[in-house]
């Protein structure tokens, strides 16, 4: 698992991407990718290309991602879903919060 | 350092112990084997020269006898030796020695490898300290776990789970897996069931637990809806737990009487309903995000309603099953799951028999202790064993001598059930708590009536089948939806009457009416339509007035004599 970030040119775009499982042992390197940035910026796009599979902390993660970037005025997708993200992602409705 | 030298050459041994003396360590020393292995034992050194000829015993058995039963101190034996065959070195080591010294003893060197082996030494002690200290620690949390797990069983308790028509699954230390499974009678005399499954491991996921509890058997107890109990449960849950941590729910309603089931679905794996006649099994996906995700202002329950009766069972599930692992890594599945109950729909438990399922998939046992299955079968209609119940209260109290009157129209028809409020304060005449269901059921029934066939105009002939059923909630959550204007009066006049008392119900609605001789006629083992031989059968009297706007029912009551 290794997470990696890229901050667009002009600093309003941040792109995480997530290689292997997304599970508890990405929970630092997760935060560290976002948490020092200010400001935040306006939107952030979560690459999971590389995602093997994700569990219920790792939705826990996101809603914590959701919540630094503002809440209901964040602007968070999730891209490049393999199909057993997509299906964790559906059971828990995230889609009502993320753009997927 | 205290350190034994074993030698018997009398010479050469004062020699070293005086090297060593003189660096300011204490000198035990033996003459001979044997005395070499009593000193050891009687007086603990962190250190041990050994000669490896000696009369009795040789340096290779005392260090073998050492070394057998050394406990978990680590006290490293340095050979002394004039031997310079590499094998007689070798041996040296093989039989638990840690290094060795050639005789004649050189002073610099002695000093240099005991600094090295007390530097060793001291890197042991730590590690063994560390080591007792975390076993420390471990031994306190499972202690404090236990406590915990005490309380939270009595908070969190299963509630009736023991009844005959349910099978689960959950481990003993479950609820440090943040599971939670939660049973209740209701007052209309069915049940209802709760699987829940927060985020997380240990203590946090835990306390999510006792809310969650408290708020179901509360609320549970005093007939509120699953929308208005998982607002409530949402609401507290999105104050209390901090982001990231959140709770998976299947909640259902099972109602004896009408012989259907209400159940809502967010964020946990898909729920069974499986029918053991037809073989048909309905999928209830989850519709929402779980609790404590979406703010209050947000969140919007809208459970689906099938019918369920003898023949049909429930099965909810929490990640675990379907999560869990073989050694090709390959996971058990949403389709090994429904392909293992279509082939074994007339099981008696198929709960058990589905986690020997999923450890004959994974070939390991402990993985069970994760897993959390919920089976469901049509439930006793208890209402009878609820009134039988005493009270304790001996004095008239409360509003056994009081009139109650509350009309709602559009909106509150929309938003509003009005069967809580209305029960308890009427139940706030204690003599009436073992009546408790009986009068739910008076109310839900009248209201329901006046609401869904009164206001809203349905036929509950839509009912039939399990399309039907579908049909008939849909028309309902329509017809409150498009209600241009409608209104449902309730009156309830409780007056004392002998040892007891004897409560009017008028329920008044702005529908149409209807053929109230022609259904008051019809059989009586039709529990669906109008509930009217249920209500003939709780109460003293029923009559209608208005074409059946109006219905009046008595219900009487006797204080309970002991």
């Amino acid at each position: 698992m290794s997470v990696g970030s890229n901050l667009s040119a002009d600093g309003k775009v941040l792109t995480i991407s997530i290689n292997g499982r997304f599970d508890f042992s990405a929970h630092q390197a997760f935060r560290d990718s976002y948490e020092k940035l200010t400001p935040t910026p306006g939107s952030i796009v979560i690459d999971m290309v590389e995602t093997t599979y994700l569990d219920s902390s790792a939705l826990g993660m996101l809603l914590l991602l959701r919540d630094h970037a503002g809440g209901d005025s964040s602007s968070i997708s999730l891209m490049n879903c393999n199909e057993d993200i997509r299906k964790i992602l559906t059971i828990s409705n995230f889609e009502q919060l993320f753009t997927i | 350092m205290k350190i034994l030298i074993a030698d018997d050459n009398n010479v050469e041994r004062l020699i070293l112990a005086k090297v060593l003396e003189q660096s300011g360590h204490e000198v035990i020393q033996a003459a001979t084997g044997n005395q070499a292995v009593d000193f050891y034992f009687q007086h603990e050194p962190a250190l041990v020269f050994l000669d490896v000829l000696m009369p009795d015993l040789d340096g290779y058995d005392v260090a073998y006898a050492i070394k057998k039963k050394q406990d978990i101190r680590w006290v490293p034996i340095i050979f002394l030796t004039s031997l310079t065959d590499a094998y007689d070195l070798a041996k040296c080591i093989d039989c638990g020695g840690d290094d060795f010294v050639s005789k004649p003893i050189d002073q610099i060197i002695i000093k240099a490898k005991v600094n090295a082996f007390a530097r060793i030494s001291h890197l042991y002690e730590t590690i063994d300290n560390q080591k007792k200290e975390i076993q420390f620690h471990n031994d306190h949390l499972i202690q404090e776990q236990e406590a915990a797990k005490k309380i939270f069983n009595n908070i969190a308790h299963r509630g009736c789970l023991d009844a005959e028509n349910i099978n689960y699954h959950l481990s003993p230390m479950s609820i440090f897996n943040g599971d939670l499974m939660l049973a209740a009678e209701t007052p209309m005399g069915g049940m209802r069931l709760m699987l829940a499954d927060f985020t997380g491991h240990g203590l946090p996921a835990a306390i999510g637990a006792m809310p969650t509890s408290e708020i179901f058997y509360g609320m549970s107890k005093k007939g509120f809806s699953i929308p208005d109990m998982m607002v409530e449960m949402n609401t507290r849950l999105y104050s209390v737990l901090p982001r990231g941590i959140f709770c998976c729910v299947v909640i259902a309603d099972i109602d004896a009487l009408d012989k259907r089931i209400t159940i809502w679905n967010a964020g946990a794996p898909q729920a069974y309903l499986i029918n053991q006649d037809s073989g048909e099994i309905a999928l209830i996906h989850s519709t929402h995000l779980p609790l404590g995700v979406q703010s209050p202002q947000k969140f919007k329950v809208e459970p689906v309603v099938y019918p369920f009766s003898e023949s049909d069972r429930l099965l909810a599930i929490t990640d675990g099953i379907i999560e869990s692992v073989n050694h090709n890594s390959e996971m058990f599945g949403e389709e090994r799951m429904l392909d293992y109950i279509k082939s074994n729909l007339k099981n008696a438990n198929l709960c058990d028999s589905l986690i020997d399922e999923s450890i004959k998939f994974t070939g390991d046992a402990e993985q069970g202790d994760d897993l959390s299955l919920l089976e469901v079968g049509f439930p006793h209609h208890h209402l009878e064993q609820a009134y039988a119940s005493d009270s304790q209260v001996k004095e008239l109290t409360g509003t056994l001598d009081s009139k109650l009157g509350l009309c709602l129209r559009k909106i509150s028809l929309r938003k509003f059930d009005p069967i809580p409020l209305l029960l308890q304060t009427l139940l706030e005449c204690k003599e009436l708590t073992p009546h408790r269901s009986r009068i739910f059921t008076i109310l839900s029934e009248l209201f329901n009536n006046a609401l869904e066939h009164g206001v809203l105009g349905l036929d509950s002939a839509t009912k039939n089948g399990s399309e039907g059923f579908a049909t008939y909630y849909q028309q309902r959550i329509d017809g409150l939806a498009n209600l241009k204007e409608g209104f449902v009066q309730i009156e309830i006049d409780h007056k004392p009457v002998g040892d007891g008392g004897e409560i009017i119900f008028d329920f008044i609605d702005s529908g149409e009416g209807f053929d109230f001789q022609k259904a008051l006629a019809a059989g009586s083992k039709h529990y669906s339509g109008r509930g009217l031989p249920l209500l003939k059968d709780l109460c003293q009297s029923i009559e209608f007035f208005d074409d059946g706007r109006h219905v009046r029912v008595v219900y009487q009551w006797q204080a309970n004599s002991e």
